[in-house]
């Protein structure tokens, strides 16, 4: 109990500071969520092959299916369901404004439904005050409930401080956000609808019409300070960010400039207008920390551009380039070990990608959707078709699917190089996945979804 | 009201190009005069307001209330206050200038032009109804057709393209009562239909004016479907400052 201590009094403070106010204006308002997600792994539709030189380095009598079970290359069909309740609270007084979410997500284990098929709610961020909790209700259900928002926010002449648990983005991009810092979205998730709050310190200061300086300070540690496996504070531990923007006649232009995690980051931005077609670019130069595997510095880039050719249709579509990312698809599981992939700091595994997505409204309450993201490098795509359906004022139905297409990864034994046709492992007993495409690994996934907001 | 700037703007630059419009009678208001009434009657130098659009369609009936505040023509800031899905998300936009904040998201996104010519809202205005600034002084010429007479009867007048000018609109009808409070805005296509009605009503004293509280879009070619849109509070020439129409704003 004593970890709620803190974020009690600081409830406390942000309550009493705005009751002290002349006028205060209260709101409560809150969404349900359901989401019911059915997976099938490929290797559902096709087991993988093992490779004909790989063979001999398989014990006599091994059983292929255990051995691929045990790989997570399985075959089994998954269902999960999920449902979220989000309870939000709002106090303004003059100036000041207090804001409060409780997120309480109940979520069926089920089966690993695997990467592009997470259903995306209670998503967690790293947490300087620990204001979640997770009952042990049973092994295949997980009940999680987390205080998402909890921010003060007081807004001066020209000025803004934002204190505590709030959402915070960086950058233009709209599927690939190399300047978004601060806890990233990843698209393959199928509600993208609240970014998780992370605790921070923020300062707005606004000059003109668009000038903006922004200065974050974020949590970005696996434990606060508060924590029982609590250790020193250290500059890997936090993010901090300065963000500048300013609008030239119809463009829009950012710089910033972060130590993330301790390694320094700088970007340029660009939002603007050629003729009917918005464009947008964001390029961001990483230089990794000393003891970051020997990392050379690397640049993340993405350009973009979006239009309606008509009334009813909207096209956007976006390149990306992703200097962390491996060249080779044999590499990428060394990816996705690593720790930006860990920590949510990228999604991607490769180095070129694409992005279209296509939205065309069928009837003003019905809207259908279909994004591909590509790896230009493998090549390999995810495709997610969308439709949604608006059934009342405040009640919103969603149907979709995620589908992996690629080269579907192969069977070898664990520790075979399928490029020297060699093994590191004197007695392989084991089969491991050998990548040959990213979104080849991507299970199809589809969904329903349903939501009311109140 | 600002929300229409280039409804406003249109009828304004009608009016401001009719020197076609023939010497008024000496009791009779000029078309300038005529639609700047029309045009203060909506806006005023600044505005702030609460208001609830209905949209009704053969499918569906919705409703939105937002809270807007404008400054002149070029600067309004809307942020919408229900639905419950939609609430929080703000519109800004200064000049050419357009800029949505979500808030659950912490994200400002700049809407390129290219975005604008959709339904606004799920409403029948387009986004380009809401924020374009209109350039129609050039392409239109405006003329009385009918006078009231007797004491009775309403000012109409017609305004139509030159022949050059890259317009929408083949003609507009603008129907204005003697006391210079707007009725109707008829918009017709380039061959002559009639494409959608805009009808002004429930006129009430705001800051000494007379003041049309609700609007009504009719399309032609969708029977039985409308979008209309109540003040429930409108203030006229208050006090606001430009720092109100900044980044700062959208956020808060």
């Amino acid at each position: 109990m004593d970890r709620w201590l803190p974020a009690c009094a600081a409830l406390a403070l942000g309550l009493a500071a705005p009751a002290l106010a002349d006028e205060v204006e209260a709101e409560l308002h809150g969404d349900v969520k359901l989401f019911s997600v059915a997976s099938f792994p490929f290797a559902w539709f096709a087991p993988p092959e093992i490779p004909p030189e790989a063979e001999p380095f398989l014990p006599d009598d091994f059983d292929p299916q255990t051995l691929l079970d045990e790989a997570g290359l399985g075959t089994d069909a998954s269902l999960t369901g999920a449902a979220d309740l989000r309870l939000k609270g709002v106090l303004r007084a003059g100036r000041s404004r207090l804001e409060v979410h409780h997120a309480l997500t109940l979520q069926d284990q089920g089966a690993s439904t695997g990467l592009g098929s997470s259903s995306g709610v209670g998503r967690s961020a790293p947490e300087f005050l620990d204001l979640s909790y997770t009952p042990d209700i049973g092994a295949s259900t997980r009940l999680q409930a987390r205080i998402d928002r909890l921010l003060w926010a007081y807004g001066a002449d020209g000025v803004d401080v934002t204190v505590g648990r709030q959402p915070v983005t960086f950058g233009s991009g709209l599927i690939f956000t190399p300047m978004d810092v601060v806890n990233p979205f990843s698209p393959a998730t199928i509600d993208t609808e609240y970014k998780p709050g992370v605790d921070a310190l923020r300062v707005d200061a606004y000059a003109g019409l668009g000038g903006r300086v922004t200065g974050v300070v974020a949590w970005a540690g696996t434990y606060g300070p508060l924590a029982d496996d609590a250790d020193n504070i250290e500059l890997a531990d936090v993010i901090l960010a300065a963000n500048g923007q300013a609008t030239l006649g119809v463009t829009d232009v950012q710089a910033l400039l972060a130590v993330a995690r301790g390694e320094p980051v700088f970007g340029l931005g660009l939002v603007s207008a050629v003729g009917p077609i918005g464009v947008h670019g964001d390029v961001t130069l990483t230089l990794p920390a000393d003891d970051a595997d020997e990392e050379d510095p690397f640049v993340r880039a993405v350009i973009g551009a979006d239009g309606r050719p008509t009334g009813t249709t909207s096209i956007s579509g976006e390149l990306s380039y992703q200097g962390c990312g491996a060249a080779d698809p044999g590499d990428y599981l060394e990816v996705a070990q690593g720790q930006r992939f860990a920590r949510g700091e990228t999604w991607q595994m490769g180095r070129y990608y694409g992005a279209l997505a296509v939205s065309q409204e069928i009837t003003p309450l019905l809207v259908g959707s279909v994004a591909v993201i590509a790896n230009l490098g493998d090549p390999s795509a995810l495709l997610a078709p969308n439709v949604s359906w608006s059934v009342g004022e405040n009640s919103l139905v969603a149907a979709g699917g995620y589908v992996g297409l690629g080269k579907r990864p192969d069977a070898v034994p664990l520790g075979f190089d399928p490029t020297t046709f060699a093994i590191s492992e004197p007695s392989a007993d084991a089969l491991a996945a050998s990548v040959n495409s990213e979104f080849g690994l991507v299970p199809v996934a589809l969904f329903i979804s349903a939501r009311n907001y109140f | 009201m600002t929300l229409f700037p280039n409804l406003r703007r249109t009828l304004v630059a009608c009016l401001l190009t009719t020197g076609l419009a023939g010497p008024a009678m000496a009791d009779d208001p000029t078309i300038e005069e005529l639609l700047l009434a029309t045009d203060d009657a909506q806006r005023g130098e600044s505005s702030h307001a609460v208001m609830v659009m209905g949209v009704k369609t053969k499918r569906y009936e919705r409703s939105m209330r937002m809270e807007a505040w404008s400054l002149g023509t070029e600067k309004s800031l809307i942020r919408i206050l229900e639905p419950a899905k939609d609430a929080g998300i703000t519109t800004l936009k200064v000049e050419d200038n357009l800029w949505n904040y979500l808030p659950k998201v912490d994200r400002t996104m700049k809407v390129p032009a290219g975005m604008m010519s959709g339904s606004w809202m799920g409403s029948h205005f387009s986004n380009d109804d809401l924020v374009r600034e209109s350039r129609l002084s050039d392409d239109f010429s405006c003329e009385f057709t009918a006078k009231p007479e007797g004491g009775a009867g309403n000012y109409v007048i017609a305004c139509t393209p030159r022949e050059d000018a890259a317009v929408v609109w083949g003609k507009l009808v603008a129907t204005v009562r003697a006391d210079k409070v707007p009725v109707s805005i008829e918009y017709f296509d380039e061959d002559g239909e009639k494409v959608r009605t805009m009808t002004y009503s429930d006129v009430q004293e705001i800051a000494g004016r007379l003041t049309p509280m609700t609007m009504e879009l009719v399309p032609h070619d969708k029977e039985g479907e409308f979008t209309r849109i109540s003040f429930e509070t409108l203030e006229i020439d208050v006090p606001l400052e430009d720092k109100l129409f900044t980044l700062q704003a959208l956020k808060q």
